[in-house]
């Protein structure tokens, strides 16, 4: 098939100013144990071709799954028509940055083939992780989860471009949900997502999820009897997990150049983050430093090349708390006489490319976590997400997390419940005034970004380790 | 589109080679053209075809589920495999007990050639009905108009078979100026009935008047909702509490509540198929034909919606309920229609003493404390504040954290008209407008 998209750009390369093709295959398996039993395995196998053409000025795009070249260039010639209806509302030209056309190939780099496990083996650890959790005679629902995804994809441009990727993720996760007196408390592990990498099978072998069962359990059921989480302004530690989402909705999507440019504007939002704030703004404190980097080793959002044939990269987001830099395409970044950085992600073969986040990375600071709680007088610890709603230029947020503990003088006093925070972006980000070390740091992979219309989920990921920020408004 | 003949010899093809006690095959077929426009452009213009065959087999009571886009003879053959490797490796499903055996679902039109073949030039002259009211006052346009049509087709080796297709039209815009937004959208199975320029209009309306908004301070106020606002709440209402599961677990506001007053006297919740006023769909996933259900009535709880499994665990026949066999929940309301009133929006707003008219919500979530349903949220593209039954001057955006269940015991009038809302997941809801006492704010923001 790849042949026949070849000879269809070929063919219509007079009548585009530009044109890609996408021939995608992804194949799933995904796993849900609950309260003992396998309650779904869910195989699934999706193959198509899109078509992306720039005519006049304008674009246009179609897609089928049906593969043969007179298909494809039914649907070339679909897109052009598309193109032209476009053309009917045209402003102005679409201009992309300039790229070099790739000739390439890319492998995610795996240790265990997570299609080659057996199912056994795969669900003989979530049952075995779920029969622990419910030993805990508080625990009502118990939940473990696995998938893995493996996405052949092929680029094509009539730039020239011929990139051949395999990407494969894995991932995994536990949960314990405790009923009693009227109240419902739920733990996760490792994160309320599990968590996803770019990785094989040894990634969730690393989990260690059977290990953690009890511990999950025992949390969940303890939080039953914890009191509220109290409501005041609080100095705030927050863990990892709950911090990469932090990074994901304050600086990851307000930082997608697209949705700055208002092409998101009817339906996710726009952004605060506007162009001439950028090299200016101060967005957070001079410990915050956060990069885009779709290059390093196992980040859910790790990748050879974007679904615009443009290299994976890293580049600065915020350096030293100053606002330096977005997520890019082409035909955004050319609108700041700049190169893209590669940010361009389509969910499959049937969804043209949007600006996506890849690994959005805050940089770890060097505090231990036990010195930053002894340093802490009237705080409160908190993690993994419970609830998160931000508004649509991303300013004011509130979160709740499973899980928080009360800090007092220095020490851990205990457990309490039902924790929310809430804050405005970049004062939230100005008050951190301290970051954990790398031995704390963690790449956590978000599989479930919504975003554009139709609606595309992307796979993105967020270094972060536990960071301090003073005075935050927490409680209801 | 495959149409009904078409797409059942694929199904029972497919049935034909698995070798096990029981299966069931779904086919969903899609065809959809989507036209995005922001700064008054078309910046994204999109086709997409796709036949998906779902399969689910059952060996003894363990089950196996494989979905693929591939219909060819082999791929069938691959996926049959796949299924029944699946359901090898499976632990027994104490609730399983058979696969569907329903009679034929009655028909409901719903399938309109207009929006079937509505082609991107259509779309483009739609969205330019729209800009040209944006246009009127300076102002840019953003937004999406989609048409879709889907079919879907099932089967089962105790033969039962369904088929049912049907179309869908879309349209929101949001217009902006440099202060402020206004929000509007539309939805029908038929485009034929779309008036473009009037969503124009009316959030090209809303984002005039809701220039300069001024920062108000956080705390209760006697609301109006909006219905567009009000189908954001239904969404996570139905999510977190009027599917089975969620009760049999204890998890939601339903749970161990049903029979009892919840939520006021005046609100009345049901869920029906068959009605052509919402997305019909006259049966389930799994074959099953829908029932209309009452989920709250008169304030009360009434009933959950369930599958076959769901149901079988409290003795219970599916409500025809099921959505495809994989998702993260087993069965949900997709047809859903919230009582209306007898007051118009008008009224509503000038029986405000003093209180905000709130045009959409952005960003809610429902995960709180679902066992009080308590949610937050932000307001968005124009929220104004009222006094003595007069919109006085618009607002800056705030946060609502509060908990539905005391909000919908707190509901002084229902508008008498209901609009249907198209759910980006499945189905729709119909929902009015209301008036709502002592809805808590709990923050603001900066715009």
């Amino acid at each position: 098939m790849k042949d026949a998209l070849k000879n269809v750009l070929d063919k219509i390369r007079q009548a585009v100013d530009y044109a890609d093709a996408r021939l995608v295959t992804t194949r799933s398996e995904k796993i849900l144990v609950k309260n003992g039993a396998v309650d779904s395995i869910a195989d699934e196998v999706s193959r198509g071709f899109g078509i992306r053409v720039i005519v006049d000025g304008c674009w246009g795009f179609s897609s089928s799954s049906v593969l043969t070249e007179a298909e494809a260039a039914r649907v070339a010639q679909e897109a052009i028509e598309i193109a032209r209806a476009t053309k009917l509302l045209k402003k102005w030209d679409v201009v992309l940055s300039e790229e070099e056309p790739k000739v390439d190939t890319y492998e995610t780099r795996i240790i265990k083939d997570p299609f080659s496990v057996s199912l056994d083996d795969k669900i003989s650890i979530l049952l075995e992780a779920d029969r622990i959790m419910r030993k805990n005679r508080m625990i009502r629902v118990s939940e473990g989860s696995m998938q893995f995804y493996r996405i052949d994809k092929v680029f094509l441009s009539t730039e020239g471009a011929d990139i051949e990727q395999t990407i494969i993720e894995s991932g995994a996760g536990i949960a314990a949900t405790a009923i009693g007196n009227g109240d419902v408390q739920k733990r996760s592990y490792p994160a309320s997502w599990g968590d996803t990498a770019t990785r094989g099978f040894e990634f969730v072998q690393e989990m260690k999820l059977v290990d953690n069962a009890e511990k999950t359990a025992e949390e969940a059921a303890a939080l039953l009897k914890a009191p509220e989480c109290p409501t005041g302004e609080l100095d705030l530690i927050i863990c990892g997990s709950q911090l990469a989402l932090q990074v994901h909705e304050s600086c990851g999507h307000p930082t997608e150049l697209d949705r700055v440019f208002g092409t998101e504007a009817s339906f996710a939002g726009t952004s605060f983050l506007t162009v001439e704030k950028m090299g200016n703004f101060r967005y957070g404190s001079e410990h915050v430093s956060i990069f885009q980097d779709a290059t390093c080793e196992g980040g859910l959002g790790t990748f050879g090349y974007d679904d615009e044939g443009v290299p994976a990269q890293r580049t600065p987001i915020v350096e030293k708390g100053i606002f330096v830099g977005y997520l890019t395409s082409r035909e955004t970044a050319a609108k700041l006489n700049r190169r893209s950085n590669g940010c361009m992600r389509a969910d499959g073969w049937n969804r043209i490319p949007l600006i996506r986040m890849t690994n959005i990375n805050l940089e770890p600071g060097d505090w231990e976590l036990e010195h930053l709680i002894r340093d802490t007088k009237d705080g409160l610890m908190v993690d993994s997400n419970k609830s998160w709603s931000i508004d649509d230029k991303r300013l004011n947020f509130q979160f709740g997390t499973e899980i928080a503990w009360r800090i007092k003088n220095g020490k851990i006093e205990g457990l309490v419940k039902n924790a929310v925070y809430t804050g405005i972006t970049p004062e939230f980000w100005a008050s951190c005034d301290a970051v954990c070390s790398a031995k704390y740091w963690h790449i956590w992979g978000i599989p479930s970004c919504g975003k554009g219309e139709p609606m595309q989920v992307a796979h993105v990921a967020h270094g972060a380790s536990p960071a301090r920020f003073r005075k935050v408004r927490v409680g209801v | 589109m495959l149409g009904e003949q078409r797409a059942l010899e694929i199904l029972k093809k497919l049935l034909s080679m698995v070798e096990v006690e029981q299966a069931e095959a779904v086919l969903l077929g899609k065809a959809s053209g989507l036209t995005r426009f922001a700064n008054s452009t078309i910046h994204q213009n999109v086709y997409e075809k796709d036949t998906v065959i779902l399969l689910r087999v059952a060996k003894g009571k363990k089950i196996g589920v494989a979905r693929s886009n591939l219909t060819d003879t082999e791929s069938l053959k691959q996926l049959a495999r796949r299924a029944a490797e699946i359901a090898d490796s499976q632990v027994p499903n104490p609730n399983f007990e058979s696969f569907a055996h329903s009679p034929r679902a009655p028909e409901v039109g719903a399938f309109y050639e207009e929006t079937a073949n509505c082609n991107p030039t259509q779309r483009a002259e739609n969205v330019k009905l729209v800009i040209a009211e944006a246009d009127k006052f300076g102002f840019l346009a953003a937004g999406s108009h989609s048409t879709t049509a889907n079919e879907i087709a099932y089967a089962n080796s105790l033969g039962t078979t369904q088929y049912h297709r049907h179309t869908a039209a879309y349209m929101n815009t949001v217009i902006m100026s440099p202060t402020s937004s206004g929000y509007a959208d539309y939805s029908s199975l038929n485009i034929a009935d779309f008036d473009a320029r009037k969503v124009g209009e009316r959030a090209t309306r809303i984002c005039a008047d809701s220039q300069n908004p001024r920062e108000i301070e956080e705390g209760r106020y006697d609301v109006v909702v909006s219905p567009e606002a009000v189908d954001e709440i239904m969404n996570w209402l139905s999510y977190i509490g009027f599917g089975a599961e969620s009760l049999q677990e204890g998890r939601s506001f339903m749970s161990g509540r049903l029979g009892e007053r919840i939520m006021g006297e005046n609100i009345s919740i049901w869920d029906d198929g068959l009605d052509p006023k919402g997305i019909p769909m006259p049966f389930d996933f799994e074959g099953v034909p829908k029932q209309r259900i009452a989920i709250i009535e008169r304030g009360v709880a009434k009933n959950v919606t369930y599958s076959i499994i769901t149901a079988h665990k409290e003795g219970k026949h599916s409500t025809g309920h099921a959505l495809p066999p994989g998702e993260e929940i087993a069965a949900l309301p997709t047809n859903v229609f919230f009582g209306t009133g007898e007051h118009t929006v008008d009224e509503m707003i000038a029986s405000l003493k003093r209180g905000l008219l709130v045009t959409r919500f952005h960003y809610i979530n429902g995960l709180l404390d679902t066992r009080r349903a308590l949610f937050t949220g932000m307001t968005r593209d124009g929220t104004f504040y009222v006094e003595d039954g007069k919109i006085k001057y618009p607002v800056k955006n705030l946060r609502f954290t509060d908990s539905m269940l005391e909000a919908f015991s707190k509901v002084e009038m229902i508008s008498k008209e209901a609009k249907l809302q198209l759910s980006s997941w499945y189905g729709a809801n119909v929902v009015p407008a209301l008036k709502i006492k002592d809805f808590n704010f709990s923050g603001k923001t900066e715009f």
